[in-house]
């Protein structure tokens, strides 16, 4: 008997012909990003940024629909009152966003009567990026520049603007993860390194009075507050404390971003 | 029927890109490479980094996910090409 049989399937070359273009395309679209300066870049994050307002959208029509809601609070309506009820809540969703709208642009334009810049709304999820960036919907037309600082309502340093497009612009976070940032931390020169989702750690030498609580401010931010500590860890035996340090803002809260040219 | 559910995680990974936690637009790769010499899975890599990765030096700017999603897909081939019966 001759047996030639085997479990390898002997039309799996075409799977594997795909597998490697596939692997050469990804190799010469980042190729061509790199040599057109990020042009790639730019029209997958506008993508990006319809699709987060989109399913934004979608995600408030669900909550306002009352679907999810139990079985026993629905069974207990007749269907008129049930669209009349969701009616009511899908603009009673819509009121509480616009409050929450004014109340934020209410802050920027407080920041606004002091220091010149540019109101831009956040265009995408925080948690989705693995770098510490987000997008914002404003970009060269609207007057973003390259490493323009970006700010919070209250004036603190939320990151700066690290790529710009036409309506978009990309903004890596003051605590993205391995970005250092000099900083000024009860007045000792300190290099604050981030570590992601709004923490960052440092080291001050003995001697230095931290307490939780404590701003801590970025010459190179115009001395604009960048974080506040949160905890030091006080181990006699080490040279230094280690100092946990966090961005005061609610990033996940925010709806707007103030953006100031990198001289202001 | 593994057409529809290779459909499906493509599209649930490529959405989770923008709205959810890189591990589950990763997951979806991984769930994708187990069973199909899929490139469906390096393109969901590819469109996490360039969404997200900042621009820089290579070092700061290296393409971790589309590199990892290559590593996933290929580190699978061996144990595709031995069990699997399909591509």
């Amino acid at each position: 008997m001759n047996a030639r049989f085997s479990y390898r399937d002997p039309h799996a070359g075409a799977g594997r012909r795909r597998l490697v273009i596939a692997t050469i395309v990804v190799i010469a679209l980042f190729l061509v990003d790199m040599v057109t300066g990020g042009a790639v870049r730019a029209i997958v994050r506008a993508g990006a940024v319809k699709v987060s307002l989109l399913s934004h959208a979608i995600g408030m029509r669900i909550d306002a629909g009352g679907y999810f809601s139990t079985h026993a609070a629905l069974a207990s309506q007749d269907l008129a009152l049930q669209a009349r009820v969701a009616t009511l809540e899908e603009q009673a969703a819509l009121s509480s966003s616009l409050q929450a709208q004014v109340a934020s642009l209410s802050t920027m334009a407080h920041l606004a009567a002091n220091v010149q810049g540019i109101t831009a709304p956040i265009a995408s999820s925080f948690i989705a990026s693995p770098y510490g960036t987000f997008l914002i919907g404003a970009g060269v037309d609207e007057g973003v520049s390259l490493n323009s600082s970006v700010l919070s309502g209250d004036g603190t340093v939320v990151g700066t603007v690290s790529e710009v497009g036409d309506h978009t612009a990309t903004v890596t976070e003051i605590f993205a993860p391995g970005r250092s940032t000099d900083a000024l931390l009860d007045g000792a020169p300190v290099s604050v390194r981030g570590m992601g989702g709004g923490n960052a750690t440092t080291q001050v030498p003995h001697g230095i009075t931290v307490a939780p609580g404590d701003a801590v401010t970025a010459p190179g931010f115009l001395g604009r507050t960048i974080g506040i500590v949160g905890h030091v860890n006080t181990d006699p035996s080490s040279a230094a404390l280690e100092v946990n340090i966090g961005s005061p803002v609610n990033l996940s809260a925010l709806r707007y971003v103030y953006v100031v040219g990198p001289q202001q | 029927m593994q057409e529809y559910v290779r459909v499906a995680l493509v599209f649930c990974g490529i959405i989770s890109i923008f709205i959810f936690p890189t591990w589950v637009p990763m997951l979806c790769v991984i769930a994708l490479s187990l069973r199909h010499r899929a490139w469906e899975a390096i393109l969901i890599g590819v469109l996490i980094d360039l969404t997200w990765l900042p621009s820089g030096n290579v070092i700061h700017a290296l393409p971790i996910f589309t590199l990892l999603s290559l590593v996933i897909v290929w580190g699978f081939e061996p144990l595709r090409a031995q069990f699997l019966l399909s591509e």
